[in-house]
């Protein structure tokens, strides 16, 4: 059997080895720079307080991770409970504005798409984006756009993985609003990479 | 919503339970509704299959960056600021 590798911390070190990592991790999931900053100095901070429990068979870094990918969720929630009463956020601004602007709202055509929101064939695919920079960087850019509480599901979901049941606890919310902000979220979404990317 | 509103959808009404038939959670009159919605409906068909690349997307971006593929840098001065406002915490 293998010699057991035992990790120790290195506290002097953190910065340089691991402040990179720990801010794209934190910039890719957030709206805000400062924010993603902010997050990654409260994560060495806590660290350093916590450093009696960290275990000698997990890595310095995976342990960084789960620290600041807690503050994350944190302040998810922190930021949903101080719209407590807005359950459904904001609208998406700007021209992917409310549901009026992806769906007709007049007696004729109800619920028919709009024209200038209507999803159209992708002139790219997954196979020939994925790899991509610039791809990537438009992924982050269009999630930005969304509001905070509706932007915090869909990270919750399709970045950190968690089960639904699990985000409504976090953001205190029923699984009804989930799926309506996961519309909203689609539909903006949807939108943004198709004329930034998939079209343009 | 009614059930004959529940078998015929417009599109916002098919689109709406996207992520509800993801999780699985559609009744059988939904499933049925958003089924028949989907056979005739090109732009809901082109909504849901794009709706599912966005999903991959962002998995895998979020891979990108736990591999260190995609990476962003921090900001040199607001680092050093860091690395200094933690040696003064070390010491402490």
């Amino acid at each position: 059997m293998a010699e057991e590798k035992k990790n120790t911390l290195d506290p002097d070190h953190w910065i340089e080895r691991y402040a990179d990592y720990l801010y794209s991790y934190a910039y890719a999931r957030l709206r805000k720079e400062e924010v993603a900053q902010d997050l990654v100095q409260d994560t060495f901070f806590s660290a350093l307080r916590a450093k009696d429990t960290f275990l000698q068979n997990a890595s310095e870094k995976t342990w960084l991770v789960s620290i600041l990918k807690r503050k994350i969720i944190d302040h998810y929630r922190k930021k949903s409970t101080q719209n407590e009463l807005n359950i459904l956020d904001k609208p998406v601004e700007g021209e992917d504005g409310s549901i009026g602007y992806f769906f007709e709202n007049q007696a004729s055509t109800p619920g028919h798409w709009t024209s200038s929101a209507s999803p159209n064939q992708w002139g790219r695919t997954f196979e020939t984006s994925v790899e991509s920079d610039e791809f990537n960087d438009i992924l982050r850019t269009c999630l930005t756009k969304l509001p905070e509480k509706t932007a915090a599901a869909f990270v919750m979901k399709n970045m950190e993985g968690l089960e639904t049941e699990e985000i409504c606890k976090e953001l205190n919310i029923t699984q009804s609003n989930y799926w309506v902000m996961m519309h909203r979220a689609k539909l903006a979404l949807r939108d943004c990479m198709e004329k930034n990317w998939f079209n343009k | 919503m009614g059930l004959k509103n529940t078998l015929f959808m417009n599109c916002a009404e098919a689109t709406a339970v996207v992520e509800k038939k993801r999780d699985g959670k559609l009744s059988l009159a939904e499933r049925f509704g958003v089924w028949l919605h989907l056979v005739y409906c090109k732009l809901c068909k082109a909504f849901f299959d794009q709706s599912a690349i966005l999903d991959r997307s962002y998995h895998h971006l979020a891979e990108r960056v736990n591999d260190g593929q995609q990476s962003y840098t921090l900001d040199p001065s607001r680092k050093e600021q860091m690395k200094n406002a933690l040696q003064e915490e070390m010491q402490k």
